[in-house]
């Protein structure tokens, strides 16, 4: 989990990604965070977040990325 | 949540609906151009539809040739003859057979009078629309429809149920006589309007076709001549004794009376041309007083031609007389009195027919002297303006300054200075004027003021104006002045070109 | 046929009429029926590109949706371990791949040749007298079926989507077909989701009186956008963007900034009447249009505007580039010899500089559109790459940008590159574009307020005022729209008020409406015959 915050922190200083789980739904974090997210991600984790991946559920909140950091690196 | 539709849904959607459609039909009303100038045709098709059913014998159509060269009135006062005039300017024969079936339908339509002059004449569009729109919906105008859509101008049928969709770009012009319109209809009887203008410059031989050259290139429009046959064939079947006339203008000629003769003799119809010099000598119609334009009768020249065909009627048919009917409505007569000596007297353009007309208690004269008249000076025009009360002899005035008012023989006031003067006076109702009379001025433009308002004359000599004292209107003003060319006086009216 | 002709409401009247009488679970045909139908009166020579287009989806989509029915029965089955699973699911992923390109990419070409083809007119004529055969190939061969655009792109969603497992495949070609040519949303969008457009299409369809009602009322509003504003204003900006015109400074300041309102009045006008047209049906269409101009940011204003088409293109253009492994291989090389913040700036600027390339070439072909992408793609690279920088600088500038004014200005500002944007494209020409903002920065010319001089470009004074007064109109309803809507704030009010509107405004469309063939005074002038 720390993780995981070090690497949104450094996709996107600026979000203070507990505040919510709506995200992308209420559009704190916008398309040009989520790909910088999804390098992030990608790199820290040694993934491969597939377009299936790419919904808004997946990355309305900490929780949820979690999760699915969890399902790829099965 | 209502799954179905329910009573109060009904009504409220109708209510919406019949609110709807009548909203629409007045605002296209406003929207739509009122045709009431010229030959107003808005006034002509109201009061058709206002007149008692049963009442009519004689149909009038065609273009403004007879809109302003017959009087129906005339007809129906001094004949007994109920006639309505139904023509317009510029009628397509199509629109005018519209009008024939319209007049059947309500009334009882014996003869029908019809001048040709469309027949050589292209049609257009705006013609039409003047008829269609002007025309409310009935079954002979869903006809009327449908038969113009066989033309190539025709707009998009849609335009003629829902008007609105052409004429709504006239919100930023609309004016008051937009929306109430019917206190203007002050000219109109049984659909003819008489004109007040008497032109001197009519030339015999253009007029006269009996002298003319046959060019062949003169053809009926197809289209024009396919509407006059089913006209023809439609009278037949009712029994309408259909007569064809040619009312006398210039640009007639012997190219198209002839293709008219053949039609009528192929139909077996009477054809009347007043561009022949045997029909002018016989209605007595003068070039120089009862012509209005090159093309169109004034007031007495469609007396004349109302005369004529009066006694071709009643030779030829019988009338119910109108004049002893419910239909005949009084108010109407007394106003058409009144618009005929007005006009007789605006048309008058020589001092005898002046005088005459101004044997009129209602007409009250101011009379301003603003150039030289003495210099030809005779007896007999002296004696003309004694009859209406001058008492002043013109040539011994020598030009002086002169104001005088007269009614019908009765003076009023008289006066005459050395140097120019205004006088300050009213007509015997109270109505106040001004004139000034300088006739050693400079000024083309002369003038009077009758309650407030300016009067131009244009001309120097001896200037009157005629006003209504009853009806309270300025009825006619004009300059008698030596005329030259002509070697004796004659009358000026100035006309805005 | 367009939403604002006669013909397509008595469509739609029919249409609603045979939808309700009959009953409730065949409703879904009448749709169909309906729709094709409206295709069929606007072509019936394009409707085989519809059908070959949807036909084609479905039937990748379907065996895809087979394929991976069979990979999930697979791997519940047997025993397996995570290799041998991973190896299953990419067997299926890469099956799934060709039927995907396959629909993809015929589709595509389809959709390409059939906007580009005009281009290729010049040299296609070249080729054939060469060969000594007559040049006289011409633009009007060219078939373009009514909505290309927008239903390829939404079969293409659904192939996308169920390739990547996001939706469900249909199994029936009739209802896919439903979405695709559904009536109202055809002609100009939004471009809607299988997931969403999709499943309302299957809802119960019942009748309520207040929901038909409410969509007449919200077609009455698009049409008096489109009709009596937007089309006004076009007059307007027509006649100073023509070859020739006398249009100079402040003229052309007017043009650009009411030329923003015209887009926004037509386009949304239509989107209202084509939601309101399915109101009536039940079926809710997905907004268009949020408040565009409330947005203070560029990238903002892409989410507010014309929504349906930049969703389309994040989803399904931006994010399968920035997640692709050509920009990954330039990320991981830019690394090592660039800092971070560069490095960002390239990662993004790529799939932003495609997109939007790509989104200008939508809108239209031709060199003004490509330097519309382009445009778009550079002020967003910009807003993206240097905002915090700006914003930094404001609050070391002690500018307080939390205050009322800041906000309008941000308005402003994002309104005024929209303007520019609108700058490359409306007049025709770059050239002209160019000539335009020329003046427009060059020439002071106050005097033409006043002197009349307004008033000579295609609108008489009293058009020009009524222009000036719908514009503040829509405005202020735009204002409240912020509040709720303003549909039911009127429905509210007392029957006479209610209806009073309601008349108004069909009216204000009846009178104020550009359209006829209109009325030339003087050729009624009588001719005295």
């Amino acid at each position: 989990m720390e993780e995981l915050l070090e690497a949104l922190k450094r996709a996107n200083g600026k979000i203070d990604y507990l505040s919510s789980n709506k995200l992308v739904t209420d559009k704190i974090i916008d398309s040009i965070d989520i790909t910088s997210i999804l390098a992030e991600l990608e790199e820290t984790f040694d993934i491969e977040i597939s377009m299936e991946y790419i919904v808004p559920e997946n990355f309305d909140s900490v929780e949820a990325m979690w999760e699915m950091v969890q399902e790829l690196k099965d | 949540m209502k799954r179905s539709i329910n009573k109060i849904h009904v009504i409220k959607t109708v209510a919406f609906l019949l609110i709807f459609v009548l909203l629409l039909g007045s605002v296209t009303d406003i929207l739509q151009p009122k045709w009431i100038d010229g030959t107003s045709v808005t006034f002509v098709q109201e009061n058709f539809y206002k007149e008692k059913k049963n009442s009519i014998e004689v149909a009038v159509l065609g273009s403004s040739q007879l809109v302003y060269g017959i009087s129906s009135m005339r007809l129906l006062e001094n004949y007994g003859i109920s006639a309505y005039s139904l023509a317009t300017g510029e009628q397509p024969v199509l629109c005018g057979y519209f009008y024939l079936r319209e007049m059947a339908r309500s009334q009882n339509i014996k003869t029908v009078i019809y001048d040709v002059s469309m027949l050589y004449e292209e049609e257009q569009e705006s013609r039409f629309r003047k008829t269609i729109d002007t025309a409310p919906m009935s079954r002979n105008k869903l006809w009327m429809i449908l038969e113009h859509r066989n033309l190539s101008f025709a707009e998009s049928a849609r335009t003629y149920f829902f008007p609105i969709m052409k004429y709504h770009s006239r919100w930023e012009e609309l004016e008051e006589m937009d929306y109430h319109y019917a206190d203007l209809n002050t000219e109109v009887f049984k659909g003819n309007i008489m004109s007040p203008i008497a032109s001197q410059k009519i030339n015999y031989e253009k007029l006269c076709v009996d002298n003319d050259e046959i060019d062949a290139s003169i053809t009926m429009d197809e289209s024009e001549l396919h509407y006059f046959r089913e006209m023809v064939q439609y009278c037949k079947e009712q029994n309408i004794e259909l007569i064809l006339i040619k009312t006398p203008k210039t640009t007639w000629t012997k190219s198209a009376m002839v293709g008219v003769e053949a039609l009528a003799e192929e139909y077996q119809l009477p054809y009347m041309d007043f561009n022949t010099a045997e029909l002018l000598e016989a209605s007595g119609i003068d070039i120089e007083k009862d012509f209005w334009n090159q093309d169109h009768l004034n007031i007495r020249g469609a007396e004349k031609l109302t005369d004529y065909m009066a006694e071709y009627l009643l030779a030829n048919g019988t009338y119910t007389d109108g004049r002893n009917t419910e239909a005949y409505d009084e108010e109407e007569v007394r106003k058409y009195y009144i618009d005929r000596e007005n006009k007789y007297l605006q048309t008058s353009n020589s001092l005898e027919d002046v005088m005459t007309a101004l044997k009129n208690d209602r007409y009250e004269v101011v009379m301003q002297l603003t150039g030289d008249i003495a210099s030809h000076w005779n007896e007999n025009t002296q004696q003309l303006l004694e009859e209406l009360g001058v008492s002043v002899n013109m040539a011994e005035l020598q030009n002086a300054p002169f104001i005088g008012q007269y009614k019908n023989g009765n003076r009023f006031y008289e006066e005459s200075q050395e140097k120019e003067f205004t006088h300050e006076g009213t007509f015997s109702n109270g109505t106040a004027y001004e004139a000034t009379s300088n006739p050693s001025g400079n000024e083309m433009e002369t003038g009077a003021k009758i309650a407030g308002e300016e009067i131009g004359f244009q001309k120097k000599g001896l200037n009157f104006c005629v006003y209504d004292t009853v009806n309270n209107k300025l009825v006619d003003n004009f300059t008698l002045y030596y005329d030259e060319d002509r070697g004796d006086f004659n009358i000026y009216r100035y006309r805005e070109s | 046929m367009t939403f604002i002709e006669m013909q397509f409401f008595v469509f739609l009247f029919a249409a609603a009429v045979i939808f309700y009488i009959c009953p409730v679970k065949h409703r879904w045909k009448v749709l169909l029926g309906a729709s094709i139908v409206f295709y069929a009166i606007a072509g019936i020579k394009y409707l085989p590109f519809i059908l070959f287009t949807s036909f084609t989806v479905f039937l990748a989509g379907r065996k895809m949706g087979h394929i991976y029915e069979e990979m999930e029965q697979h791997l519940l089955e047997e025993n397996l371990d995570r290799k041998a699973k991973k190896e299953i699911k990419e067997q299926a992923k890469n099956r799934c791949k060709k039927a995907m390109l396959a629909a993809l990419l015929c589709n595509l070409l389809i959709l390409i040749i059939v906007k580009f083809t005009k281009f290729a007119v010049n040299p296609i004529n070249d080729l054939l007298t060469a060969l000594g055969q007559e040049g006289n190939f011409s633009a009007a061969y060219i078939i373009v079926p009514l909505g290309i655009s927008y239903y390829t792109f939404s079969c293409l969603s659904y192939l996308l989507d169920v390739y990547w497992k996001r939706e469900e495949y249909e199994n029936n070609y009739a209802r896919f077909l439903l979405y695709a040519i559904y009536f109202p949303h055809i002609l100009q969008g939004p471009i809607e989701r299988y997931g969403r457009l999709g499943k309302r299409l299957k809802g119960e369809f019942l009748f309520d009186y207040d929901r038909v009602c409410a969509g007449l009322q919200l077609m009455v509003w698009g049409i008096f956008k489109k009709l009596v504003i937007a089309d006004r204003i076009n007059l307007f900006t027509t006649a100073v963007y023509e070859k020739g015109s006398q249009a100079e400074g402040l003229i052309y300041v007017f043009a650009f900034f009411l030329d923003v309102v015209y887009i926004y009045a037509d386009f949304s006008g239509c989107m209202d009447i084509a939601r309101g047209a399915s109101q009536i049906f039940g079926v809710e269409l997905d907004l268009n249009f949020n408040h565009p101009f409330a947005s203070k940011s560029v990238t903002e204003f892409w989410r507010r505007w014309h929504m349906s088409l930049g969703s389309w293109f994040k989803d399904y253009v931006y994010y399968p580039i920035s997640t692709s492994k050509f920009v990954k291989n330039v990320a991981k090389s830019c690394k090592k010899h660039l800092p971070d913040a560069v490095t960002r700036s390239i990662v993004t600027a790529i799939p932003v500089t495609v997109t939007w390339v790509a989104t200008g070439l939508w809108h239209g072909t031709g060199v003004t559109y490509l330097a519309w992408g382009l445009y778009y793609a550079f002020m967003i690279f910009m807003s993206v790459s240097f905002g915090d920088l700006f914003h930094n600088l404001a609050l070391k500038l002690k500018i307080n940008t939390q205050c009322w004014s800041y906000k309008v200005f941000q308005m402003v500002r994002t309104t005024c590159i929209f303007a520019g944007g609108r700058l490359l494209t409306r007049p025709g020409t770059l050239g002209l574009s160019w000539h335009a903002l020329k003046s427009a920065l060059l020439q002071f010319n106050p005097w033409v307020l006043t002197d009349g001089t307004l008033y000579e470009f295609g609108l008489s004074r009293s058009n020009f005022n009524l222009m000036l007064v719908t514009v503040v109109l829509f405005g202020g309803i735009s204002i409240l729209q912020q509040k709720g809507s303003v549909r039911d704030m009127i429905a509210k009010q007392n029957l006479a008020v209610r209806w009073g509107i309601y008349f108004a405004a069909i009216f204000s469309i009846l009178i104020f409406g550009i359209y006829g063939s209109g009325y030339d005074a003087s050729s009624f002038v009588y001719m005295a015959y």
